[in-house]
């Protein structure tokens, strides 16, 4: 009885966080499960304090989980996000998934590849300052070493006239690839005129540089829009709380 | 020198990509073309490729890159470069400003960042599209490649309504139509 109070109540609190409703059973008995020993054992002894042995063999895990994830994720940040949470957060328990759910926004929206970010973050959750970048080594090394194979022989077959064709076809699905991350990126976009007028801009900017029509980086577009969506939502505040405050003089 | 530049061109391109992936193809492409590292043609191959392999994007094409322009010192050098900004920036956020993103300033400027990433993706497309349709022969004249705008059609209809298609078996499927299409039917 007491056992299945407990369940309930974890089961809403996993739904509040936000969790995906088909695992919400799952992971609910998991968490359960693990509830009386994990929690306030890793509550009470913060990384830092831990004996250098249980380090070494957390850093010895990130490593592994993190060489893993660099070379079985396909198709970059985003895909890596749901291996992430099903190997940190329900098999190992380092992270809450409220804590995931941070993790990615900061990944998103801090500069650089969206895989790395969130690999320095877990890292330096869990295993401090060495940990944070055993992580993200361990994140792009796979790579690194499949690509510096590939060039290698990319270059010996690339006068190859069946390896050419093969790329005249690869190069209009890359086209179809890219459209099809305009498509769903502009559907994660507010819809409003703000949002469009900024795309339009920047869209215009970003071609005729690209088209080498005007000279202009690609970093002043970033800068500036940044500058810009400061500026005026500043002011459209102040305008409208002005606007707000005489209307309740009138009255 | 190259291993300096390739540092920090890829230290500028770790800096300023926000929304990883296709996101960094504009600013990749402006530098890569810009010092003659890589062609066009180059890059949209690679594309390709890095869809085709493990890991993010942006590493991939550094490493590339790199290696292409100076050895395995030289793809050293750009994934490092590419490294540094978002280690240092994350390690930051992570010790001092964890409410960082939830100040208002910033969370103005992403209001305007958002549809700005969406806009360099779009520009991405539009050039690579271009430089796809429009092939220039030796001679200097253009040709219109329909094959191009008819596969990609394809391609894009496909990724729309079948849910499960995996990039990558899109990708050697069309590796094969273009062998088939222009090895057998042109």
């Amino acid at each position: 009885m007491k056992d299945d109070e407990t369940k309930n109540e974890v089961t809403s609190e996993t739904e509040d966080i936000g969790v995906k409703t088909e695992e919400t059973p799952q992971n609910a008995e998991a968490v359960s499960d693990a509830l009386p020993t994990e929690k306030p054992e890793k509550e009470a002894t913060p990384f830092k304090k831990l004996p250098i042995k249980e380090k070494l063999l957390i850093w010895l895990k990130l490593t592994l989980l993190f060489l893993k994830i660099g070379a079985f994720t396909f198709g970059g940040g985003y895909a890596m996000i749901s291996l992430l949470e099903k190997e940190i957060v329900d098999k190992r328990k380092w992270l809450s998934s409220d804590e995931m759910l941070e993790i990615i926004a900061v990944a998103e929206a801090t500069p650089g590849a969206i895989a790395l970010n969130s690999a320095t973050f877990v890292g330096a959750k869990v295993g401090g300052f060495v940990g944070a970048l055993l992580a993200s080594v361990a994140t792009l090394l796979p790579a690194f070493v499949i690509i510096l194979i590939i060039s290698t022989v990319l270059d010996k077959f690339s006068e190859n006239q069946y390896v050419k064709w093969a790329f005249l076809g690869i190069r209009a699905c890359v086209c179809a690839l890219i459209l099809n991350a305009v498509w769903k990126f502009f559907k994660a976009v507010k819809k409003s005129v703000y949002s469009y007028v900024i795309m339009a801009v920047a869209l215009t900017l970003a071609l005729l540089s690209a088209f080498d029509v005007i000279n202009l980086d690609i970093i002043f577009i970033i800068l500036a829009a940044a500058v810009f969506g400061i500026v005026y939502n500043y002011f459209m505040r102040k305008h409208l709380a002005k606007k707000k405050s005489s209307g309740d003089g009138k009255k | 020198m190259i291993y300096l530049r390739l540092f920090l061109n890829f230290l500028k391109i770790g800096l300023f990509t926000i929304g990883g992936g296709y996101a960094m193809i504009p600013l990749i492409s402006e530098t890569c073309l810009d010092y003659g590292w890589l062609t066009e043609e180059q890059l949209i191959n690679f594309i390709a490729i890095s869809e085709s392999t493990p890991g993010p994007f942006a590493v991939n094409i550094a490493t590339f890159v790199g290696n292409t322009t100076g050895g395995i010192l030289g793809a050293l050098c750009a994934v490092f470069g590419l490294f540094l900004p978002s280690f240092v920036i994350i390690f930051v956020i992570y010790k001092l400003a964890k409410r960082f993103f939830e100040k208002q300033p910033v969370q103005d400027a992403f209001t305007a960042l958002k549809p700005t990433v969406v806009a360099l993706i779009a520009s991405a497309f539009v050039t690579v599209t271009y430089a796809t349709l429009f092939i220039a022969d030796g001679s200097g004249a253009t040709s219109f490649n329909w094959f191009g705008l008819v596969w990609g059609a394809i391609c894009f209809l496909a990724m729309r309504f079948i849910k499960k298609l995996h990039p990558i078996i899109l990708i050697i499927i069309s590796a094969g139509v273009g062998i088939l299409f222009y090895g057998f039917i042109l």
